[in-house]
């Protein structure tokens, strides 16, 4: 049986597997022979579902029949229009991840029913359980969900021959943050403390480039198009991309006729985005407060993610910690590679026996209770069952009483967060018993909380003096399906056409022509159109040799016209 | 069963010891096989291990304390300190000595040298955050100082994590032992904000309870600007006495405060007894009469309702002669009664007006219009006793100036203390005497009582003046009892001279 890692991204995803023979991972190329999907959706003009770099290129030219960045959503109930049709972030991360095993059943010519899949690690329980029916949608068994920073944390440890060491992974990816501190001993890889923000991560970078730059040419967002939009949206990633090997770069931008230019430094990136730069200091210092560390502690500091490539964020790191961070990892595939060793852990592979991995809950765990004492009326104070950083597997108890004499049931409600108050917390979900009338604080329930590896969380409750149990329903709340929504959803997406995996190359080559020729401007747009126009005349003709010659040939072209202006 | 049993291992504190039989017992209870295992297994080690690192911070203390002394020595050789730019140099150099341990002929000096860097490292963070506190205390006003910390957050000197929780303590102590007026309420709420003080509950014991004293503070503050400023005419009842304000009562004020911030929940219980335990050792000294001001308050008031009676005797005292005229003699003592309730009433009025008007109590203290409005009043005392004396010789007249002059007693000891009222007794005493002296006794037996008046007169001119100086030079005078002891007996006897003179020539 293939033992699968995926890392669902919010820009890319990849996926790798474990070869038992040679004891190491490996990432698993897609149809168009690349280890990284880009996490984008879309429709055909046939209505055919189209994921990764044709659904990308799609972005610019069919902005209303894409959708990107949906993992942003997971555990909400934002519905995604897609043409006609409406779609959550599960289903979309389902369509994601179908594709992605498509590849790897093609690559590893068997079937695959199970894999581990990572999250971020400040991911909530709403997101976790969104991620883990997203697997069942896509009709795969979800046997783990684990920590993205941990995942790469096991790709770097096994790299990394020293014992008895702390590190700490920083992980900014696409859309989400997270800081783990680790510590790796005698074969056991220890989670010490994590922290994150799930609302920062490459993304907002660029459009904090984009805001900078309309800022500086005085547009308003709103008389741009949404296509208009989506184009300089992508010259903006790409100049980010380039501000990571270069000093300087340009943004052109065409609003009509007229050309729109912005040089930009390394400089004026760390001056638009000091915001977003300052949000990282707080999931930091926060995991090394709850380590009980200090930066001097740290043997190493380890960067992971596609944004961990900017110059900006590396030296705020260095500056941060006063250490200067670990790079000979990639930061983009570590994360998938460390998703397959865990599966290869889950099953005990031969070759890993020697590596116990424990995780801690990212969140504080608990219900709400009266506020007795309350002198000013805030409202419901929250009480911690299972306080953050917790090693997980956890399981704890506590007991709560009735505040009111005859009072006949007892309603709790489950929260998560860090916050004094439970209307600053989230809601997970609530349960009530009934209890025999007596004075105030003679009756009690015993309410227990366990938090199981993949972090999801389960709450029992019982009623001291009848023994009455029952369990908390936390699916039956806003952002998450119930059992009965999975299985409609599931015969849903069953009937989408997808697009046909054979001739992706060719649709690829379709859309990016399509995109440049967007971008383009006079002799080179007419250029692209006679080129596109001939291309889809060989490809009508199915003569398969003259198809794969056009291609080759157009692959070149559109090469050589991306590097002569590399912002398309 | 004992977390040493479940380790499988006898007692001791050796790291290294504890962590390979939680290596080898995690290896057969996995933690998704045996959750319930797994998570007594956990925290036997983690108990075991704050165990082992408890055990050996002693020695671990002994060994730093001799390597701080030789940074601070080492210290002392460059003369300046190291810049900020210098934290990535030594950074760069640790983690390429941590790099090169492995491989090192010689691992044990890479390791000292580590450890001295690490020292110096600290020293530098130190050093920068405690040049930035100093500045940020040394700062003149409260906006300036907002004005500062709001900077230092925005600017890249703070970004240092290590520099700036150096900077985060010292602020806390700072504002924590704040003595002064203007204290610097925004600058606390945006501070407090910026390191999330009150929405954490905080593991360190000492930092909460600094930080539950910072809270209690400003609150007390807070609530002794509202109640006693704010809103001085709404009743006694709203008033609250300096005493709860203070050391002896200062419970019931931090339970309430402790409550809105939500602290009274069963893990601070502990934080309450520190915070109890803090300010009954006298931890925080400044939180006494002095740095409420309170006695500047309370004189205040009286000194309003001295105005009003003094203003209330005079205007009778004014009406006294024509009431006699009309010959109303029978009616007199009701007529006076009754002016002097009208008097009364009307100054009382006017007080709360006044009151009212008034924006606060430094301002109040400060503001010049209202010491002349003491001296007016006193003047006025004055010129009417003189009319008064003159005017009428009768025993009842001669009753009530002395009343009058001891009113004048009484202003000084309000206005200026026990100091005050000993200078204007040795005043008359030596105007006593004078005349003694001079053998003017026999002549006008009248005289003794001018000149009396007189002294007093003049000395509360002299006090009044002092008014007008320089605020450090009055305080300066207020300070050296002795000075202004002599400075009163020369202008006593200059002026008793003069007047005496005078009185002869006429």
């Amino acid at each position: 049986m293939a033992l699968i890692g995926i890392d669902l991204g919010t820009t890319n995803s990849l996926v790798a597997y474990w070869i038992a023979e040679t004891g190491e991972a490996k990432l698993i190329r897609n149809a168009l022979n690349k280890t990284m999907t880009p996490s984008v959706v879309g429709l055909d003009d046939q209505q055919r579902i189209i994921v990764g770099d044709i659904a990308k290129h799609r972005l610019i030219t069919h902005p209303n029949l894409t959708v990107s960045e949906f993992k942003r959503y997971m555990g909400t109930d934002k519905e995604f229009t897609l043409g006609a049709k409406k779609f959550r972030a599960e289903e979309l991360s389902a369509l994601l991840l179908k594709s992605l095993i498509a590849d790897a059943q093609t690559h590893l010519t068997e079937k695959i029913d199970s894999a581990v899949i990572s999250v971020p690690a400040y991911f909530s329980d709403a997101q976790r359980k969104a991620t883990r029916d997203a697997g069942r949608l896509a009709g795969i068994e979800v046997k783990r969900l684990i920590n993205e920073p941990t995942a790469a944390a096991i790709a770097y440890g096994l790299h990394n021959n020293e014992d008895d060491t702390t590190f700490l992974i920083f992980d900014i990816g696409g859309g989400t943050f997270d800081v783990s501190i680790l510590e790796l001993f005698d074969g056991v890889m220890q989670v010490n403390a994590t922290a994150g923000d799930n609302r920062l991560g490459g993304e907002d970078f660029v459009d904090a480039l984009l805001s900078h730059f309309l800022q500086k040419k005085d547009i308003v967002r709103s008389d741009l198009s949404a296509k208009q939009i989506a184009q300089l949206r992508s010259q903006c990633e790409q100049a980010m991309k380039q501000l990571s090997t270069e000093h300087n770069t340009c943004i052109e931008f065409f609003v009509g006729e007229e050309p729109l230019q912005l040089t930009l430094t390394r400089d004026s990136i760390e001056t638009c985005c000091v915001d977003l730069l300052r949000r990282l200091r707080l999931p930091l210092e926060r995991s090394l407060r709850d380590a009980n560390l200090q930066g001097d502690d740290l043997d190493a500091v380890v960067l992971v993610g596609g944004a961990s490539r900017m110059p900006a964020i590396r030296s705020m790191v260095s500056k941060m910690l006063g250490k200067i961070p670990q790079s000979h990892i990639n930061p983009d595939e570590t994360v998938a590679l460390g998703a397959a060793i865990q599966a290869a852990l889950i099953e005990g592979d031969a070759s890993l026996s020697e590596v116990v991995l424990t995780d801690v809950a990212p969140y504080t765990l608990g219900v709400g209770v009266v506020n007795e004492q309350g002198f000013f009326d805030s409202g419901e104070l929250f009480h911690p069952i299972i306080d953050r950083n917790s090693p997980v597997p956890v399981s704890r108890m506590d007991r709560l009483v009735t505040v009111r004499d005859n009072q006949t049931t007892l309603h709790i409600v489950i929260y998560q967060g860090e916050a004094r108050l439970v209307k600053d917390n989230i809601k997970l979900g609530e349960l009530s018993l009934a209890v025999p009338p007596a004075a105030a604080g003679e009756e009690s329930v015993e309410i227990r909380f366990t938090y199981d590896i993949s972090g999801l969380l389960q709450v029992e409750a019982e009623v001291t003096s009848t023994g009455d149990k029952q369990q908390a329903i936390i699916e039956g709340n806003p952002g998450t399906l119930t059992e009965a929504e999975i299985k409609t959803r599931l015969a849903e997406l069953a009937s989408l056409k997808i697009h046909p995996r054979e001739n992706e190359r060719n649709a690829l080559l379709v859309a990016r022509g399509e995109r440049l020729y967007e971008l383009a401007l006079g002799g080179l747009r007419e250029y692209i159109k006679d080129m596109l126009g001939n291309f889809e005349q060989i490809l009508h003709g199915q003569n398969i040799s003259e198809i794969d010659a056009a291609a080759k040939e157009l692959t070149i072209i559109f090469d050589q016209i991306e590097r002569e202006s590399p912002l398309y | 069963m004992n977390y040493w049993t479940i380790l499988e291992i006898s007692p001791t504190n050796d790291q290294k010891v504890v962590k390979a039989a939680y290596s080898r017992l995690l290896k057969q209870i996995r933690p998704d096989q045996d959750p319930d295992g797994y998570q007594r297994l956990r925290e036997a080690f983690d108990w075991a291990r704050s165990q082992c690192k408890r055990m050996t911070a002693e020695p671990h203390n002994q060994n730093n304390s001799t390597v701080t002394t030789e940074s601070t020595e080492s210290r002392h050789s460059p003369p300046e300190r190291p810049s900020p730019s210098t934290h990535r140099d030594i950074a760069k150099q640790m983690a390429h000595n941590l790099r090169e341990r492995d491989g090192s002929v010689d691992a044990d000096a890479a390791t000292a040298q580590a450890v001295h860097l690490r020292q110096e490292q600290e020293q530098t963070a130190h050093d920068e955050a405690s040049a930035l506190a100093s500045h940020l205390f040394n700062l003149p006003s409260a906006d300036a100082k907002l004005a500062y910390f709001e900077s230092l957050i925005e600017g890249t000197r703070l970004l240092h994590l290590k520099t700036r929780s150096y900077f985060e303590v010292m602020l806390a102590n700072g504002l924590c032992s704040y003595r002064g007026v203007d204290m610097p309420y925004a600058l606390v709420q945006s501070a407090a904000t910026e390191f999330r003080w009150f929405d954490e509950q905080h593991s360190d014991p000492d930092k909460r309870a600094k930080l539950g004293y910072l809270a209690a503070r400003l609150n007390t503050y807070r609530h002794y600007y509202n109640h006693l400023i704010l809103q001085p005419s709404q009743g006694r009842g709203e008033e609250l006495p300096a005493s709860k304000l203070l050391l002896g009562n200062y419970r019931p004020r931090y339970f309430e405060f402790m409550r809105f911030l939500g602290l009274h929940n069963r893990p601070t219980r502990v934080f309450t007894r520190q915070f109890a335990h803090a300010v009954d050792s006298d931890m925080c000294p400044e939180l006494d009469t002095d740095s409420f001001h309170w006695w500047r308050v309370q004189l205040e008031k009286t000194r309003f309702s001295v105005i009003h009676i003094v203003v209330a005797l005079a205007v009778q005292f004014f009406l006294m002669p024509w009431t006699t005229s009309v010959s109303l003699e029978t009616y007199q003592p009701y007529l006076t009664l009754s002016l002097w309730g009208v008097t009364s009433v009307a100054v009382w009025a006017l007080d709360r007006l006044y009151h009212r008007y008034r924006q606060s109590l430094a301002q109040r203290w400060n503001s010049l219009k209202e010491k002349r409005s003491t001296n007016v009043a006193i003047s006025i005392a004055f010129v009417l006793s003189v009319y008064c004396y003159r005017h009428t010789s009768t025993l009842e007249m001669q009753e009530l100036t002395l009343a009058l002059v001891a009113f004048a007693l009484l202003l000084g000891f309000l206005r200026f203390g026990v100091q005050g009222l000993l200078l204007l007794i040795w005043a008359s005493a030596i105007y006593s005497f004078s005349f003694v002296l001079l053998g003017f006794e026999e002549q006008n037996p009248h005289l003794g009582g001018y000149a009396l008046i007189l002294g007093f007169v003049s000395v509360n001119v002299c006090l009044a003046l002092m008014d007008y100086l320089p605020e450090r030079v009055s305080d300066f005078i207020a300070k050296k009892g002795f000075t202004i002891f002599l400075f009163g007996t020369l202008v006593s006897f200059v002026t008793s001279f003069a007047y005496l003179k005078l009185i002869t020539l006429i």
